[in-house]
């Protein structure tokens, strides 16, 4: 009894001890390090200067349109035809699910291609591939699928909401209504960046 | 019923009383699941867990390859190369029993089976003994 208070009493102040004085000019947490750049650059700039930022410590701003459900270790949004995909530094830190919709503020390096992902899924199905395709790919692969499941999640529940508000939609004006987006999801001519984030802040 | 119980009784024993080590790799295994379950729901109120890395040598061969991968993808980027493996990433294969390679899920399948043999043949006899001292009771 005695020992299990004094491990709770010592995880406690650890938790204590290791909570950041961070910047508190902003509202909201930080996960990861500590976000120390003010200015934000647009993602269109960040598209049109990518050689020349790669290495260079950059911060960017948005809203979460959709990310990792499950661990949330990675968040896309995009900006016009440029849409940025978010990755947390050596996988060693994660956001919480809630953050969907909300703002963020990422700072880190960009990047042309992603991490390969961590986990012995992704490693099977290299060694399943033979070669074929890189890590990298595989990780694009993974989060592009994930990122059109999410939408398609976000697309059935409002569906399924519809009715609910008293809005009676017919099957083929469903039908209709379906096709432009099944048609829109065939055609990704967007421009897609990788970002390697040292630091996330969650905006409230 | 009386034949029931023995019966129930020598699996329960089997388990727990001729093979303690089994009954202590079982306690083990649950502390573990228990400790690290309590992190992940904790992943983001303690901030210790997004910052610690934990030293190769202490870990299974197999995270050097993990965190070789990753700081060879991470090259570009100042301060990409690893100290060690993530912590969370221990925490999450130490609570999926991925920690021990890829017979680590099947052995952690095989000691909850055994768990819950344990927990239906404890309540199983805890019910039996019990309605039998009521009638004992209830004769006097």
């Amino acid at each position: 009894m005695r020992l299990t208070a004094t491990l709770l009493t010592t995880l406690l102040l650890l938790a204590a001890c290791s909570q950041k004085a961070g910047d508190t000019t902003l509202p909201g947490k930080t996960y990861g390090g500590e976000i120390t750049i003010s200015e934000t650059i647009t993602l269109a700039d960040a598209a049109e200067r990518l050689d020349a930022l790669q290495g260079v410590e950059v911060a960017l701003r948005g809203s979460i349109q959709a990310m990792c459900l499950h661990k949330g270790d990675w968040l896309t949004w995009s900006e016009g035809d440029n849409q940025l995909i978010v990755q947390f530094k050596d996988h060693a830190y994660t956001i919480p699910t809630e953050a969907k919709g909300k703002e963020v503020l990422v700072q880190g390096f960009l990047r042309s291609e992603p991490l390969p992902l961590n986990c012995e899924k992704a490693e099977h199905e290299q060694r399943m591939a033979h070669g074929t395709k890189t890590a990298t790919q595989i990780a694009a692969e993974h989060i592009v699928e994930e990122a059109a499941q999410d939408e398609r999640i976000v697309a059935s529940t409002a569906a399924k909401e519809a009715p609910a508000h008293g809005e009676v939609i017919s099957t083929d004006a469903a039908k209709q209504e379906a096709k432009p987006q099944t048609q829109a999801q065939e055609e990704p001519e967007v421009n897609r960046m990788y970002f390697v984030a040292t630091a996330v802040r969650v905006l409230d | 019923m009386a034949t029931n119980l023995r019966w129930w009784r020598r699996i329960h024993r089997w388990m727990t009383g001729y093979r303690r080590s089994l009954a202590l790799v079982l306690a083990l295994l649950f502390l573990t699941i228990a400790v690290t379950g309590f992190l992940l729901n904790h992943l983001h109120d303690f901030s210790f867990i997004n910052r610690s890395y934990v030293p190769l040598w202490l870990l299974p061969s197999s995270y050097s390859e993990r965190v070789e991968t990753i700081s060879r993808a991470q090259v570009d980027i100042p301060g990409g190369e690893l100290p060690g493996a993530p912590l969370q990433w221990v925490i999450w294969d130490l609570h999926t029993g991925d920690f021990f390679g890829p017979w680590g899920v099947f052995f952690y399948d095989a000691l909850t089976l055994l768990a819950l043999v344990l927990i239906v043949t404890g309540f199983y006899m805890l019910y039996v003994t019990r309605s039998k001292r009521l009638d004992v009771k209830r004769r006097k």
